[in-house]
C-alpha cells in the first residue's frame, strides 16, 4: 500500500481538523478554563543566581486580604522529580528514578535568577501578584558558576551531587558508558582519526557558537489544577500529558488513575512543553492543600526564565579530506552550558551532536567528545531540532569551508560523503540499517528550485548591497523514539474513532492521523473522528515529542485499523455467506462479492448486542531507528552599510518519506524555517556579564523574533524517499526543517562576503567590525 | 459603571482604573478567544478591533473604552456564520497552534475593512504588530485569499 497504489486519503491536502474552531477563538486552552471557586498562583522567582535560603517568611503575605495559600520549600514534600523514560518491553511510561532526577518541587537553594522559591495563591492574580512583594527572603550568596570552564574547574561549587559534569544513566547508546567526576558527558571513537586527518590534503578547523534560544511559543506555559476529593483534575499547556500525570501523581502520592490530564490545544510547544516543570506541581498541590481549582499560567517573562531554553554549545570542528573529495577525517568536541538542572533530558546531545557523523557517514574515523555541564542559568530542554540543530550549524559550516578548499562544489561534496540507504547506523546503532534516504533528491531539486547556477565567487559584488547564496544539508529523528499505544474503535452507532494520546501541537497530527486511519479502512477521511488530549480517553503514551507522531502514533493507528477490519470481515462473514478474506471493506461498508453489503453502523449494533465493542489497539516498542533529512537554499542579501542581512529566497527541500497531508508539510516546513532564519540572524538570549546570571532581555521587544516582515515566503520542495517502516512511507518532518536553515544562510553570507561567521546570531554588531576588518587598508 | 459596547452587545461594568480590555475581555465578559501571549505590548496575540483600527488589548485601560464599538474574534464570525478570513485561515493551515489566530485575524479583519485589495506587502505591513512562532507564509496567502473572496472575481 506504498508509492504506486491508487490512495484515497493519504496525500491529500485535507484542511486541519478542529482548525476553524482555531480560526473562531472557540478551541478551548488551558489557560482558558474558569472553573467556580478558582483562585490564581503566582511565582516568586529569586533575585539572585546563586544562594541559600537562610529566612523565607509568606506570613505578611497571608495576612493580605484575599490570600488563600503560599507555599515554601518549607511546605512541600522533598521529593525529587525531572526526567524520567521509559522502560522498554512494557509499552507503558515507568518512571526511573535512576534517571536524572534534580529538581524539588520547591527548594532552599537559588540556582538561577528567576529560580521559583515560593508560590502564592489568591482570589485574583493581581492580588497574588501584590502579596509577592509581601514575601520576605534573606538568603546567604554562594559562589556561582556561569560558564562551562567555570563549572568544571577543580574547585568549584557544585550545583548538583556528583559534580557540574551531567552523566546520563546506561541506556543512551549501545556505545555509552556512563561516566564520573571529570570524565566527558560522552566520549567515543570510530576508526582512527589521527590516521584520517595525516591522509587529508585539506584541514580545517574551526570554533563555532552556538546561543541560548527560548522556543518562544506563543502561549505562555500555565495549567489549571481542580481537586474534588477524589480526582486530580488538570488542564495544562503540555505536550506530553501522561508523563505530567506520571510526575505529578508519583511526587504527591496520588495513583495515577486519580490524575486527569487534558492537554487538547495547545499554543504551540515546538518540543519545548515536553517536560514536567514544577508550576504543574505546585498548581496540583495548592489545589490538593486548598480544595479549591488553582490556575497557575506563566506570564511572558516566566517563559524566558523559566521555560527551557536551546543549550549554548562550542563546538570545536576538525574535518579533514582527500583530494579525491573524500572525508578521511571528523573530530567533534562540544562543551555545553546547559543550566542549573536537566530535567530537560541530555541524551538528544548524544543523538544530535554525533548525528552529523551518521550524515557523512561515509567517513571511517571520527572521534565526538561532549562535555555537557551544569550553570547557575536558567536550565536547557528539548527544542524543535534538539542536538541537530546546534551541532550540524559547525559541522555544516565547516563542510562548506572543506569543500570551497578542495574547489569542489558543496553539493557534489555532501553527496560522496553522506549516508546512503541501506547503510548500517553506526556509530550510534550498531545492527540497524536505515531504510530512506532522500538526500540526494534534496539536494538536487533544492539546487535547481533556487537556481544555485546562479553562485559566483565569494564575495562578488562590490556593495553596498552583496547577494550570497548559501546551502546546508541536515538530518534529525524521523520519530522512532520510544513506544506508542494508539487505538480505532467502532462507537455503537458504528462511528470510526480514532484515539490519539497525542495533544494538538499545531503540528496537524489529528489529521494526518485521520488520513492514516480512512486510508486503511478504505473510507473518505471525513467520516473518521479523531479523539485526542485527554488521559482519560486515550492510552498511554510518551506524548508529541521527537517527530514522533505520524510516524510511530501513525504506524499505532494503522495496526489498530488493521485489526478493526479483520474484525469487521470476521464478523461480517457469518451474515454475508462468504469467507473473511472474500469481504472487502469500503466506506464504511463490508462488501460481499455478490453486492450485499453490512455497514460499519449494522456492524456495531451487532457487536453491541453480543457484548463486544469493534475496536483495535496498536503497540509499539521503540523501533529501528529512521531519519528525516532535508537540504536547504538561501539566498542572502548583506547590506555593508548597515550590517543588516535579508534572506531573499529560502528553499527547504526535505526527505518526509512520504507527505500524508502535503499542505500540513509544506506549513511545518515554513514554520521551522523561519524559526530556523531567528536562530541564524536575531535570536540570542543575554546573560549579564557583571551581574552575572541575570537575563538582560526576557521579553518578546528585546528577544527578537522574526516578524511577518523579516522573512520571506519560504519555499518547499518536498521529497518522498518511502520510508519501509510505516505503512504510508512517512517520517517526522516537523524538526528537520529548522536544522539546516542557519549553516544554509551561514553559508550564503560567506558567498556574499567572503567572511566566515561562526558565531551565532549573525548581527549586524559582529557583521560591521567584520566587513570593517576585510576591508583592503587603502580602500575608501 | 463603565458602558462597554463589545460585538454590539452593550455591557455596563465596574471596573477599576487599572483593569486592561484584555483582562476586562477574558475575566469578566468570558471572551475567552482574545489570548494573551506576553502583558507587555510586544506579541500582538491580543490584538482587537476598536473603532476599525487594531488595538493591543493588553495595552489599553478598559475605562478608556468606554462608548467605543469593540470587536472580538467571537464577534467577528461562528461556526456556523464564519468570516472570510476565518474559513481561509482554517482551509489553508493558517491556524497550526492557533493561539496568535485570533489577533492574527482581527489585524486582517481591521487591514481588509480599509484596503479591498491588499498587496503581499500591505498584508506584511497590516499584520506586522502580531507575532507568530508558527510560520508566516500560509497567514499571508490565507489573508489574501479571504481578499479575494471578499472582492469577488477580479
Amino acid at each position: 500500500m506504498t508509492s504506486g497504489s491508487a490512495l484515497r486519503a493519504v496525500g491529500r491536502r485535507l484542511a486541519p481538523l478542529a482548525a476553524l474552531d482555531k480560526s473562531t477563538g472557540r478551541a478551548q486552552f488551558a489557560t482558558d478554563v474558569v472553573l467556580p471557586g478558582m483562585l490564581h498562583a503566582v511565582m516568586l522567582r529569586s533575585s539572585v543566581a546563586y544562594g541559600r535560603i537562610v529566612r523565607i517568611d509568606t506570613s505578611r503575605a497571608l495576612a493580605i486580604d484575599g490570600v488563600v495559600a503560599a507555599l515554601t520549600f518549607e511546605d512541600v514534600p522533598q521529593i525529587r522529580f525531572g526526567n524520567f523514560a521509559f522502560k522498554r518491553g512494557q509499552g507503558v511510561i515507568e518512571q526511573e528514578t535512576k534517571r536524572i532526577q534534580d529538581l524539588f518541587i520547591l527548594d532552599n537553594i537559588s540556582k538561577f535568577v528567576g529560580d521559583e522559591i515560593a508560590v502564592v495563591a489568591a482570589v485574583d492574580r493581581r492580588t497574588a501578584e501584590a502579596a509577592l512583594t509581601s514575601v520576605v527572603v534573606e538568603y546567604e550568596p554562594l559562589v556561582g558558576v556561569f560558564t562551562p570552564e567555570e563549572a568544571m574547574r577543580p574547585d568549584a561549587p557544585e550545583l548538583h551531587p556528583g559534580g557540574n559534569l551531567i552523566h546520563p544513566p546506561e541506556g543512551v547508546s549501545a556505545l555509552y558508558r556512563p561516566g564520573s567526576g571529570s570524565d566527558p558527558t560522552f566520549d567515543f571513537t570510530r576508526g582512527d582519526p589521527e590516521a584520517g586527518f595525516a591522509e587529508a590534503d585539506v584541514l580545517v578547523e574551526r570554533v563555532y557558537q552556538t546561543p541560548f534560544v527560548n522556543a518562544a511559543s506563543m502561549e505562555p506555559r500555565g495549567c489549571v489544577a481542580d481537586w474534588d476529593g477524589q480526582t486530580l483534575s488538570i488542564w495544562d499547556s503540555t505536550q506530553a500529558p501522561f508523563k505530567v500525570r506520571g510526575e505529578i501523581a508519583r511526587v504527591l502520592g496520588l495513583e495515577k488513575s486519580q490524575v486527569r490530564v487534558n492537554a487538547a490545544f495547545v499554543g504551540g510547544g515546538f518540543g519545548n512543553k515536553g517536560v514536567v516543570h514544577r508550576y504543574q506541581m505546585l498548581a496540583a498541590l495548592l489545589s490538593l492543600r486548598t480544595g479549591r481549582p488553582v490556575r497557575l499560567a506563566y506570564g511572558r517573562k516566566d517563559e524566558f526564565l523559566s521555560g527551557l531554553q536551546r543549550y549554548s554549545g562550542r563546538f570545536t570542528v576538525k574535518i579533514g579530506a582527500a583530494r579525491d573529495g573524500r572525508i578521511t577525517g571528523i573530530d567533534v568536541k562540544n562543551v555545553v552550558n546547559w543550566g542549573n538542572n536537566a530535567r530537560g533530558t541530555v541524551r538528544p546531545v548524544f543523538y544530535g551532536t554525533t548525528s552529523p557523523m551518521l550524515l557523512y557517514r561515509e567517513c571511517p574515523n571520527v572521534h565526538y567528545q561532549a562535555y555537557v555541564t551544569y550553570t547557575n542559568l536558567p536550565a536547557s530542554g528539548a527544542y524543535r531540532g534538539f542536538g541537530d540543530a546546534e551541532c550540524q550549524f559547525a559541522m555544516e559550516c565547516a563542510i562548506d569551508e572543506v569543500a570551497e578548499q578542495l574547489h569542489v562544489d558543496p553539493i557534489e561534496f555532501r553527496l560522496k560523503n553522506t549516508i546512503k540507504s541501506g547503510a548500517e547506523l553506526l556509530p550510534m546503532f550498531p545492527g540497524q540499517f536505515i531504510s530512506s534516504v532522500g538526500l540526494e533528491e534534496c539536494l538536487r531539486r533544492g539546487a535547481a528550485h533556487i537556481g544555485w547556477h546562479r553562485r559566483r565567487a565569494p564575495n562578488a559584488d562590490g556593495g553596498p548591497l552583496k547577494r550570497g547564496l548559501g546551502c546546508a544539508t541536515s538530518m534529525h529523528t524521523g520519530g522512532h523514539l520510544v513506544p506508542a499505544t494508539a487505538r480505532v474503535q467502532l462507537s455503537s452507532t458504528g462511528e470510526v474513532q480514532v484515539i490519539s494520546p497525542l495533544p494538538d501541537i499545531g503540528s496537524g497530527h489529528q489529521t494526518a492521523a485521520r488520513q492514516i486511519v480512512a486510508e486503511t479502512l478504505n473510507m473518505d477521511a471525513h467520516d473518521a473522528r479523531v479523539r485526542w488530549g485527554d488521559t482519560e480517553a486515550t492510552d498511554e503514551d510518551f506524548g508529541i515529542h521527537g517527530s514522533r507522531g505520524t510516524f510511530m502514533i501513525g504506524r499505532c493507528l494503522d495496526i489498530a485499523a488493521r485489526q478493526v477490519d479483520q474484525q469487521l470481515r470476521d464478523l461480517a462473514a457469518e451474515w454475508l455467506g462468504f469467507a473473511p478474506h472474500e469481504l472487502r471493506v469500503q466506506d464504511t461498508q463490508v462488501v460481499a462479492p455478490n453486492g450485499r453489503s453490512l455497514s460499519f453502523g449494522e456492524l456495531a449494533a451487532m457487536a453491541d448486542r453480543a457484548g463486544q465493542t469493534i475496536q483495535g489497539v496498536g503497540r509499539l516498542e521503540e523501533t529501528d531507528a529512521v531519519w528525516g533529512f532535508a537540504a536547504h537554499f538561501a539566498e542572502v542579501e548583506v547590506d555593508t552599510d548597515t550590517g543588516d542581512v535579508k534572506v531573499v529566497r529560502l528553499v527547504a527541500a526535505a526527505d518526509v518519506g512520504r507527505a500524508i497531508n502535503p499542505l500540513i508539510v509544506e506549513g511545518q516546513l515554513e514554520g521551522a524555517a523561519i524559526q530556523g532564519i531567528g536562530y541564524a540572524l536575531s535570536e540570542e538570549l543575554v546573560y549579564d556579564p557583571v551581574i552575572r546570571g541575570t537575563l538582560l532581555n526576557p521579553n518578546l521587544l528585546m528577544y527578537e523574533l522574526p516578524t511577518i516582515r523579516d522573512v520571506p515566503l519560504v519555499e518547499t520542495v518536498i521529497v518522498e524517499s518511502d520510508e519501509t517502516m510505516h505503512p504510508y512511507g512517512a517520517k517526522g518532518c516537523g524538526e528537520t526543517g529548522l536544522v539546516g536553515v542557519a549553516p544554509s544562510i551561514a553559508n550564503a553570507i560567506y558567498n556574499a562576503t567572503g567572511i566566515r561567521f561562526a558565531d551565532l546570531p549573525i548581527t549586524p554588531a559582529k557583521i560591521l567590525p567584520a566587513l570593517e576588518s576585510a576591508r583592503p587598508p587603502d580602500s575608501p | 459603571m463603565t458602558a462597554l459596547r463589545v460585538n454590539g452587545t452593550h455591557h455596563a461594568l465596574e471596573v477599576p482604573v487599572y483593569e486592561t480590555l484584555a483582562e476586562t475581555l477574558r475575566e469578566r465578559l468570558k471572551l475567552n478567544g482574545t489570548k494573551i501571549g506576553c502583558d507587555d505590548g510586544s506579541c500582538g496575540t491580543c490584538t482587537v478591533v476598536i473603532d476599525a483600527r487594531p488595538v493591543y488589548a493588553c495595552m489599553v485601560l478598559t475605562l478608556d473604552c468606554a462608548n467605543k464599538d469593540m470587536q472580538t474574534i467571537e464577534g467577528l464570525g461562528t461556526e456556523s456564520e464564519p468570516h472570510a478570513l476565518q474559513v481561509t485561515f482554517a482551509d489553508g493551515y493558517a491556524a497550526q497552534c492557533g493561539f496568535c489566530t485570533p489577533g492574527m485575524i482581527m489585524a486582517a479583519a481591521a487591514l481588509l475593512d480599509r484596503n479591498r485589495h491588499p498587496s503581499e506587502a500591505d498584508v506584511r505591513l497590516g499584520l506586522s504588530g502580531v507575532l507568530c512562532r508558527c510560520g508566516y507564509r500560509k497567514i499571508i496567502e490565507a489573508t489574501l485569499e479571504a481578499a479575494r473572496r471578499r472582492s469577488g472575481p477580479a
